[in-house]
């Protein structure tokens, strides 16, 4: 690469230019001891997209490299913005404790962070999905695939192009990936607004795609989702599977089904409805839009689903009608839906946080907020088992409170983690591990400890004055006055 | 595994929490439960938009109204009324009450019932788009073409002043062919409600079997006009610009002149009769000889704007060629004022 020649490399920096290789279209966040760094252009541009100071860095006499960096921690505040700002952000972190390790400590991407692929808390809108979409174009139909990495729902659909371009209208995925090659077909029937990559021809094959689907789902067909015969859709959704590889996101087991978004099914409303009727924003408004003055709903999950029934209504008069009935029932039995309101407000965002424990993300306060919403999800279904409507009790049928579950995070977690984070303790409850419980103990109890232990000694020797003293050259230590130096066992070191 | 079961658990919760909402909204805003069938009609009694409805403060109340569309019987309403009437308003009620319908939730009207609509098109004219290069006119050509070409016997299109981003003539003929091809377009039928101020469509009705005129009523007091935001049925003659424009605080000596120049112009034309001359019905009538209208319609009526005055006096024509032969951008003052003076010469000659 050219720039690996405009300077001279020092062993970090030869490093950095061979990770940079490999993610050459993104901006990479080099960790160094406690700051994420970038270099060169990189730095250029996020000094400016983050308002940070851009510096040099001498690297031998002749030459410099342009360096801006942040401290680690302030990692969820700037990355958001990086993203925001249309921007894809590989993550390099150090892969060894550079205290165990002589000269240079090994570093790797952990994971690639593009508008369409994020974990990140702070990039998520609570009541709204991040779709990637992966768009195949077939010999006779194109298909495409969806997916929200966050809450684990995958869709698949095949059709015209004027479909597609329907579907991605009323998703609004945050990114497109496609074939390489086919960028004036791709931008003349989507526009050019929408941020995408191009995923090398190779990647598109149904029969690999077909296998890696099958892998995910642990399965050995298809036929289970109805998805069968699909051959450009599954196309399109194994190209969705690659990408997640290819951006480090490799703890995906919560993409556990994919359905499929029947044409017939749906109303048509294409983009430039969706904009007439305002539905989604009003004049880049979002609080006089009709998706916001009808909304009611208490949990993120009902509010990225509204979205999505408004976006798709449905014509099948009988599931319109099941519909209806359980509206009807809500506001004739207005116990049941007093129960309803005050059980599902206490639920929290149960779907990313089912996610977040695949992606071995979950922090401890959202394990206690699954556990209180588990307690209220019980209560919801027994409330729904009471009432007289047949579609409530085919929902209350499908739920599990999964008592096991809660159970496992009320005896093993404290009610009120002191920290967010399990490695700044005061998470794990007591009586869950003897050898925590015994250090917490001595932590927090240290005096009783030395006490304790001052008491034991002294009748153990039988010296009266034997007292336990701190130093800063020694640490603990016991102290012994000269007259009872007899009897001092043998064991103990004199200084 | 545990993580399946609770994604199941998270959808029926999701579910069930749209559900609550609807039901929540319903009682709040007084909302009733649509019927649902294959029929292809949309009947709506007091129907308000949800959105505005919401919006409006304490005290104001919005305007219900019925309306019924039926593609064997009341296919195409066209909808005429003054600007800010609430013609827009009234198309989007429409679109919104079925939408909501077909998500499952209850709607904003007394009454409804709906035949399932399968797809909703709707069209607004001259909206600006013009960051992305397209003359808005461009624009409104490209998405009406759209939905002439998808439409099902199941659609629902709604059309608000398509033709205004371009001249009156080309306008109306815009939109007289588009309600002709909506009506008569094989078997199709879809059901229809076209919002213009552009009163001589009125004239389809007699035309086209399922076309039917409504409008907006409006009153008009002491020369200020009040919006009663009523649908009646039948059509309108006035498209009371000129009073919107006084509401809107225009200084009186142009609304004085606009008044006197909509007079003459309408004494030269004929009140509501520049209808096109593909109109079998006004080719029948026998109106008055207007010798522009006239050769406007015969060469094929393309981008002729109104004018002002005749042109076909010598001198004028030796003033317009002056004028037209202006390159402005490279004119000084000084060069303007002495062809302005040359002009000045010429009609003093």
């Amino acid at each position: 690469m050219a720039i690996e020649k405009k300077y001279v490399e020092t062993p970090l920096m030869k490093q950095y230019y061979k990770i940079k290789a490999v993610h050459p279209d993104a901006i990479l966040l080099f960790r160094v001891g406690d700051f994420y760094e970038t270099f060169g252009d990189d730095a250029i541009e996020t000094s400016s997209i983050l308002g940070i100071t851009l510096t040099k860095r001498a690297n031998g006499s002749a030459s410099s490299v342009e360096l801006a960096g942040f401290p680690h921690h302030a990692v969820d505040t700037y990355l958001p913005k990086l993203v925001r700002a249309g921007k894809r952000v590989a993550i390099c972190e150090q892969l060894e404790d550079p205290k165990t390790v002589k000269g240079l400590v090994k570093r790797g991407v952990i994971e690639l962070v593009t508008p369409g692929v994020t974990l990140s808390e702070n990039l998520l809108e609570n009541k709204e999905n991040i779709y990637l979409a992966s768009v195949y174009f077939g010999k006779e139909k194109t298909g495409a695939a969806f997916l929200d990495i966050s809450t684990g729902e995958f869709f698949i659909a095949e059709g015209d192009d004027k479909y597609i371009d329907k579907l991605i209208s009323s998703l609004s995925p945050k990114e497109v990936v496609y074939q390489r090659g086919e960028e004036e077909r791709f931008r003349s029937i989507f526009g050019n607004k929408l941020y995408t990559y191009r995923l090398e021809e190779w990647v598109f094959s149904y029969s690999v795609n077909f296998d890696k689907l099958c892998t995910q789902f642990g399965t050995s067909s298809l036929k289970g989702f109805g998805v069968e015969g699909m051959y450009d859709g599954i196309t399109a959704a194994g190209a969705i599977l690659y990408y997640l590889e290819f951006t480090e996101h490799k703890q995906i087991a919560h993409i556990t089904s994919i359905s499929r978004l029947d044409q017939s099914e749906y109303v048509w409303i294409d983009k430039f409805t969706i904009r007439n009727l305002e539905l989604f924003s009003s004049n880049g408004n979002e609080k006089s839009c009709f998706s916001n003055i009808i909304d009611r709903t208490a949990t993120p999950m009902g509010g990225r689903l509204l979205k999505r029934w408004i976006a798709m209504p449905i014509l099948d008069i009988k599931r319109i009608e099941s519909r209806q009935d359980v509206v009807s029932e809500f506001i004739a039995n207005t116990e049941l839906s007093a129960v309803v309101h005050e059980q599902i407000s206490a639920i929290g965002d149960i779907e990313r946080i089912a996610s977040r424990i695949a992606s071995l993300r979950v922090t401890p306060r959202e394990l206690v907020q699954l556990k209180n919403s588990l307690y209220a999800v019980d209560i919801l279904k027994a409330a729904l088992e009471s009432t007289d409507c047949h579609v409530l009790h085919t929902l209350s049928e499908k739920i599990d409170p999964l008592t096991a579950v809660r159970e496992r995070i009320a005896h093993d977690i404290f009610p009120d983690p002191q920290n967010n984070q399990i490695q700044k303790g005061g998470v794990i409850a007591e009586g869950v591990d003897a050898e925590l419980d015994d250090l917490r103990r001595m932590a927090l109890h240290g005096k009783d400890v030395l006490q304790a232990i001052q008491q034991r000694e002294s009748e153990a020797t039988g010296i009266p004055s034997l007292k336990i003293s701190y130093n800063n050259v020694f640490g603990y230590y016991i102290e012994v006055r000269n007259t009872h130096k007899d009897r001092v066992p043998e064991s103990w070191i004199r200084k | 595994m545990y993580l399946r079961q609770l994604q199941t658990d998270a959808k029926a919760v999701a579910t069930i929490d749209c559900l609550k909402s609807f039901a929540t909204i319903a009682v709040e805003k007084n909302y009733c439960r649509p019927t649902l069938d294959n029929s292809r009609k949309i009947e709506l009694k007091s129907a308000r938009h949800p959105v505005i409805e919401s919006l409006m403060k304490i005290g104001e109340e919005y305007i219900p109204n019925d309306i019924t569309i039926d593609s064997d019987s009341e296919q195409v309403l066209i909808i005429t009324g003054p600007n800010m009437s609430g013609k827009s308003a009234l198309l989007r009620q429409t679109a919104l009450i079925v939408l909501m319908a077909q998500m499952g939730a209850f709607v904003p009207a007394s009454k409804a019932h709906i035949g399932i609509v399968d797809k909703i098109f709707t069209r607004v004219g001259a909206s600006d788009n013009i960051s992305q290069g397209e003359s808005t006119f461009m624009v409104e050509m490209l998405e009406s073409a759209s939905i002439l070409n998808n439409i099902s016997p199941r659609s629902l299109v709604l059309l608000d002043e398509i033709g205004r981003g371009t001249s009156t003539y080309d306008g109306i003929s815009i939109a007289w062919s588009m309600v002709e091809f909506l009506h008569n377009f094989r078997d199709i039928h879809p059901r229809t409600l076209f919002a213009t101020h552009y009163h001589e469509l009125n004239e389809l009705e007699q035309m086209c079997q399922r076309v039917k005129n409504y409008h907006v009523s409006v009153k008009e007091i002491d020369n200020t006009i009040v919006f009663l935001r009523k649908l009646e049925r039948g059509g309108t003659e006035h498209s009371f610009g000129i009073h919107v424009a006084r509401m809107a605080g225009m200084p009186t000596s142009i609304i004085d002149r606009a008044t006197t120049i909509l007079k003459n112009l309408e004494q030269v034309y004929g009140n509501n009769e520049i209808a096109p001359s593909v109109s079998p019905s006004a080719r029948k009538r026998n109106r008055k000889p207007s010798p522009s209208v006239g050769s406007a319609a015969s060469s094929g009526m393309d981008s002729i704007q109104l004018s002002m005055f005749k042109i076909d006096d010598p001198v004028l024509i030796k003033i317009r060629d002056q004028i037209k032969d202006l390159d402005i951008n490279s004119l000084t003052p000084l060069q303007a004022l002495n062809l302005l003076s040359e002009i000045k010469k010429i009609a003093e000659e």
